[in-house]
């Protein structure tokens, strides 16, 4: 028996809005109505292309869209390529895949497994580049959400690649096992400014995502500073291996 | 009246029924699965102490037997949630709902652990039962044979007296509460064993903490509402059945497995000698009946 694991989880520690992996996710508003287009890359590569219905007669307020879904081959993306060892069943996405989203809807951009190193463009089909109003996540702006996981505890270094003067800090914490099970608490907004994050200090316990709001031209990068790798008196991990679980013997009952 | 009569003392006859009951094995294995776990086990069952009671209503009952379950093997497998990175919320409604969520991911898989419950005990509560004489027709006895032909093959015809119950009730398996730490070392072996060498130190106590307590992991994962040793007990003895089909083969066997006292008919009076053939006498017409002080046989003597 094998636990089902996506090792990419515990071993990409950094984030980067403009290259997404399971622990992070972009959200865009498409405004106005009509077909847009998009283009998924891996690692700056054309993987796949896809549509965007946006309808104002459409129900559909969300449009999740797994871009680990436009590898060429579920096999592929579950091994060889990703590096991961998970054998999750996923819907994999035919290049071409149409989406439909109502105008006051969101589309949520995520990685359900692999390495990820996704980054996607998406814009109008017009010819006027001016109508195309485009969409990058490597450049989030206006109304754009970057929503970020960080499991691995330490410190972190916060930066807006594209602007913004000051660096923010992360802290996550070390996780502690309680009476009941854990669970993140309610994530963070951080607004991204000209001047940089506000709040710029941020303290979290593992798991808990970070929303960052786009106001500026945004690209997120979040970097490792200094691991926190629990207490000094903590007990290693190691296979405890097979041992005998058995009622202790009984004494014979006397006649 | 009867030509022969034959009786055996209260004593006697706990010492044809002490041979009838140690004789008794039963041994059974089953797998099942309950929706959120699956079980199997493989028993081996024997009898063990008692006390036997002589009734003047000619029957006999049987309290406080022991049945040992000399082996027991049990195997619990659930399916482990494992460490889930929640779903969250993008983007508030005003109510307080969740207009726009980031959809969430569960890593998992199934453990097994393995118990090794022999020693455990049940006892059958309560068995009555009367006497009942069989005639067995030995079915290897060729039709053209005398009965000195079936004599000299080891094919002779036999009066069986059985214990033929009329009420078996076994009490529910004595679970200890020790097996509370019993199960939740196991699991948290077999978890354990399931991190991968690569996984970081930080990454399992994560995964711990997701998971939070193993005893309360286990109980929510089973829906234990009471106790594990009662869980446990009432999984073995009426999910699995255990306890029916345990009344069931002790019925059986008492009645139609192993007599209480047997004898080849014709019976011999006297051996083979000198060149003649031995004497031996039909019986016919057996009662067994049975008060508080001894079994009585009666029978005739036949053609």
């Amino acid at each position: 028996m094998k636990l089902t694991f996506d090792q990419n989880l515990f071993t990409q520690i950094g984030l980067d809005s403009g290259s997404l992996t399971m622990l992070g996710g972009v959200t865009h508003r498409f405004l106005e109505p009509g077909q847009y287009r998009g283009v998924v890359y891996r690692n700056g590569e054309n993987l796949a292309d896809f549509y965007v219905n946006v309808d104002k007669n459409s129900p559909v307020a969300q449009a999740n869209i797994d871009l680990a879904a436009f590898e060429p081959t579920q096999a592929a993306a579950a091994t060889s390529t990703t590096g991961s060892t998970c054998n999750c069943q996923r819907e994999s996405a035919k290049a071409g895949t149409k989406f439909e989203v109502n105008p006051k809807g969101y589309a949520v951009f995520h990685v359900s497994a692999g390495a990820g190193g996704y980054a996607v463009r998406v814009s109008k089909a017009a010819e006027d580049p001016k109508q195309q109003n485009p969409f990058d996540s490597r450049e989030l702006k206006g109304d754009d959400i970057f929503s970020a996981v960080i499991l691995r505890p330490g410190t972190y270094s916060a930066t807006n690649t594209l602007g913004g003067k000051e660096k923010g800090k992360i802290i996550v914490g070390y996780p502690k096992i309680g009476k009941t099970a854990y669970r993140p608490p309610s994530p963070v907004k951080v607004a991204c400014s000209e001047r940089g994050f506000e709040p710029g200090k941020l303290e979290l316990q593992p798991g808990q995502a970070i929303l960052f709001h786009a106001a500026v031209p945004t690209r997120i990068t979040l970097e490792l500073t200094k691991a926190d790798d629990g207490p000094a008196d903590r007990a290693a991990h190691v296979r405890s291996g097979w041992k005998k679980a058995a009622l202790p013997d009984k004494k014979k009952k006397k006649a | 009246m009867s030509h022969i009569t034959i009786a055996a003392s209260a004593k006697a006859f706990q010492q044809l029924f002490n041979e009838v009951e140690n004789n008794f094995s039963f041994s059974k294995s089953d797998t099942a699965n309950f929706g959120p776990f699956s079980a199997s086990y493989s028993v081996s069952v024997h009898l063990s102490g008692g006390n036997l009671q002589l009734n003047n209503d000619n029957t006999i009952e049987l309290q406080n037997v022991d049945i040992v379950f000399g082996t027991l093997d049990f195997k619990l497998c659930l399916d482990l949630p494992g460490f889930c990175i929640p779903s969250f919320c993008l983007v508030p409604d005003p109510w307080n709902g969740c207009l726009v969520g980031f959809p969430g991911f569960c890593i998992g898989g199934p453990i097994c652990a393995d118990l090794n419950l022999s020693g455990l005990t049940s006892q059958i509560t309560d068995l009555k039962a009367s006497l009942a004489p069989k005639y067995y027709i030995d079915p290897a006895r060729l039709p053209g044979w005398t009965d000195l032909d079936a004599e000299l093959n080891g094919h002779s015809n036999q009066w069986q007296i059985y214990i033929d119950p009329v009420l078996v009730n076994v009490a529910p398996i004595d679970v200890p509460a020790t097996i509370d730490n019993i199960l939740v070392n196991a699991i948290t072996n077999a978890i354990d064993n399931l991190f991968p060498s690569w996984l970081p130190g930080w990454a399992v106590d994560i995964i711990m903490a997701f998971l939070g307590p193993i005893a309360n992991l286990i109980t929510d994962l089973l829906g234990i509402t009471t106790s594990i040793a009662e869980w446990l007990s009432n999984l073995l003895g009426n999910l699995f059945g255990l306890l029916s089909l345990l009344e069931t083969a002790i019925a059986d066997y008492f009645a139609s497995k192993y007599p209480l006292y047997q004898f080849e008919d014709p019976f011999p009076i006297l051996p083979a000698s000198g060149g003649l053939i031995p004497v031996k006498i039909p019986i016919r017409n057996l009662a067994a009946t049975i008060d508080s002080q001894e079994m009585i046989v009666q029978a005739n003597v036949g053609a």
